[in-house]
């Protein structure tokens, strides 16, 4: 009690307080803003941590994480454009909800699953970071590359009408990631002797364009057209959603939440491929799979609660073996590092006291965030006001900025206006542009984790089906693709029936 | 422009995409020096394989569509013109090529400010000098001092040096 109490007291001081708020916003801001990412966030924000006593570091550190997690958010559902990768799959149905007049109860929907599934995974953290650590350290190439084929089986349900057409996207969204060094070799890969296009095709970049390159083009076209629809100030409400509302959702966010937890904890997977699981599950499980897709409160709720949830997932490998799970737990741990703080299982026998407070800054990050979420709300809906045709023009120029922010090159800024053009085609040749985004997130890790299991491997397959883990995912791939495929036929039989 | 003929265009552009792709992928990429069979040519030329297959199912179901299939499809046309399009297109990527070429040369805030101008009053042909000085002012140097100054996020400073 004596440790809970001293530890309580250290990690809410005044300077403790005063850095999680800076951070939280700080993070907000940062997810906000397409084309600035937390990871970003975390980069420039632990210099500024050197000076800072190590509970104030830790909980900069952690609040920008769960601010710039959470941020991401507001862009995807008002503007349609994702604020950060994690968030590009609350697009789909978030984008819909903002524009039939429901922004503010979605993006509190949002906010508030946000919480809930960061808060679970915070949960899970504390009582099994020994055992999740250890479960996630066996996974290995075969079994990563099985679940990333599990997640491209998702494309099956984000095809939209065509399976055809929406498998053209996800291969186009994996071609486009082989360009560039090529992962294992470091040879260079159809760059015809470029250096510059030897750093590949940035995801955020890509995502940027394929996302608000096309809303952009709508947007003048309707203007154009005269057919510009102007919200009305007074038809756009700030209503907060109900807990009776949110609890309809309690089996969505219980199973995003685990999902979010679990592929948090995997080393070398993201907050992206959980929010697409996670969209991709609940589509299945729904009452109508149909209304996914056309602006399904649950179509919000599943990837905005796995995304957050990852957050907690990710810190296990990391508060419990030192290992990071991607860029952002990277720096994080840089961070810990810096400040004389050695994460792995010792931690937990010399230092509670840390991992105690990293508990705490944690649950109070997501307080924090929430707070200024659901009080920012009546702010964000005034974009809804602004003209589309303007509101468009702000895009253009936060594209350009964003696309060249990533790495401070203009060649990204160029890469940009061409993936743009060539999605515009592509939507308007009715190529589904999700896909294209799930085959540009997942393409660079499915290639590595196959062909280094097929190099450990000395060529043999049967890494593959000799894992249980790998059979397991592969076998959930099977019966999305085939559930699909039977659903797509029944249809077709129903309608010959009816002509 | 029809479904039918839509979608085979597509087909033929994939088709010669693959193909070429194929060829890119073949000729170009370096063989590994992994060991492995799977080098860095196999997963370009794997996937140029299923675009290629892809694209040959997508035109081969135009000629066995049936007609009440392309009625549906048709059905859902928006209700856009070509003009409407092209126009709509040419602006947004003129803007975007023109804004590309501006920002190396004068730096964020200028080639912001006159770019936001320029296109309100030349193309959305807005008169109102209050939302013209407004919109270019305050946006360039509302995003300079958030993004420059507050986060540290380093903007394009132009062939002049002028800092912003």
């Amino acid at each position: 009690m004596d440790l809970f109490l001293s530890t309580l007291a250290i990690s809410f001081a005044p300077s403790v307080v005063g850095a999680l708020l800076f951070g939280s916003i700080f993070g907000l801001v940062f997810g906000a803003i397409p084309g600035l990412t937390f990871t970003m966030a975390l980069a420039l924000i632990l210099p500024l941590t050197f000076t800072l006593e190590p509970t104030a570091a830790i909980a900069m550190l952690l609040s920008t994480f769960i601010g710039g997690a959470s941020g991401g958010t507001v862009a995807a559902i008002l503007v349609g454009v994702p604020g950060t990768p994690s968030s590009a799959a609350t697009v789909v149905d978030g984008h819909k909800l903002a524009k039939a007049g429901k922004a503010s109860i979605t993006i509190a929907m949002a906010t508030i699953v946000s919480t809930l599934g960061g808060l679970f995974s915070l949960i899970v953290m504390v009582f099994s970071v020994d055992f999740l650590a250890s479960v996630a350290l066996h996974f290995g190439p075969a079994e990563i590359f099985a679940l990333l084929i599990f997640g491209m089986s998702t494309i099956c349900g984000l095809a939209e009408r065509s399976i055809v057409r929406g498998l053209i996207g996800g291969v186009i969204g994996l071609m486009v990631m082989t360009i560039g060094q090529d992962p294992i070799d470091g040879v260079p890969r159809l760059t015809f002797g470029s250096v510059q296009l030897l750093q590949g095709v940035e995801l955020l970049v890509a995502m940027i364009a394929l996302f608000a390159v096309p809303q952009v083009v709508e947007a003048f076209c309707q203007h154009h057209g005269g057919r510009e629809t102007l919200v009305d100030p007074k038809s756009v409400k700030v209503e907060l959603p109900r807990p009776g509302y949110i609890f309809g959702f309690r089996w969505n966010i219980l199973r995003s939440s685990a999902l979010g937890t679990i592929i948090g904890a995997i080393p070398g997977t993201s907050g992206t491929i959980a929010a697409f699981l996670a969209y991709s599950q609940e589509k299945r499980l729904a009452r109508d799979p149909k209304s996914f897709g056309q602006g399904d409160m649950g179509g919000v709720v599943a990837p905005e609660t796995a995304n957050n949830a990852v957050t907690g997932g990710s810190m296990i490998p990391v508060l419990g073996l030192g290992i990071p799970s991607d860029p952002a737990t990277a720096l994080i741990l840089g961070g810990f590092l810096i400040h004389g703080i050695q994460p792995g299982p010792l931690l937990f026998i010399e230092n509670p006291q840390v991992i105690y407070s990293v508990y705490m800054l944690f649950a109070a990050s997501y307080v924090l965030v929430t707070i200024f979420m659901l009080f920012g709300v009546r702010v964000f809906v005034k974009a809804l006001h602004v003209p589309h045709h303007l509101l468009a023009v702000a895009i253009m120029v936060l594209c350009v900025v964003g696309s060249y922010s990533i790495r401070n090159s203009m060649f990204d800024v160029g890469a940009m206006i061409v993936v743009g053009f060539f999605g515009y085609l592509l939507h308007k040749a009715r190529i589904p542009l999700t896909p294209i985004l799930l085959g540009l997130v997942l393409g660079p890790a499915m290639e590595r984790e196959f062909r280094t299991a097929m190099i450990m491997s000395g060529d043999d397959p049967s890494i593959f089906y000799t894992s249980p883990t790998a059979l397991l995912f592969f076998a959930f791939a099977l019966i999305v693709v085939f559930k699909h495929a039977l659903g797509g036929l029944r249809s077709r039989i129903n309608l010959n029936k009816e002509a | 422009m029809t479904e039918v003929f839509r979608d085979r265009l597509l087909g033929v552009v994939l088709i010669a995409v693959s193909i070429a792709w194929l060829a890119a992928a073949r000729f170009s990429v370096p063989e590994g020096y992994s060991g492995s069979f799977f080098g860095p040519r196999a997963f370009p030329e794997a996937l140029g394989i299923m675009l290629l297959v892809l694209a040959l199912i997508l035109l081969a179901r135009t000629f066995v569509k049936r007609p009440a299939d392309i009625e549906e499809e048709e059905e859902e046309e928006s209700q856009t013109s070509i003009r409407e399009e092209v126009w709509s297109s040419a602006v947004t990527f003129g803007f975007l090529i023109a804004y590309f070429v501006a920002l190396p040369i004068l730096g964020f805030v200028i080639s912001t400010t006159v770019m936001i101008a320029g296109f309100l009053w030349f193309v959305l042909r807005k008169r109102s000098v209050f939302l013209l000085a407004g919109m270019s002012l305050g946006f360039s140097f509302g995003l300079w001092l958030l993004m420059g100054r507050l986060l540290g996020v380093y903007l394009p400073t132009g062939m002049f040096s002028w800092g912003f």
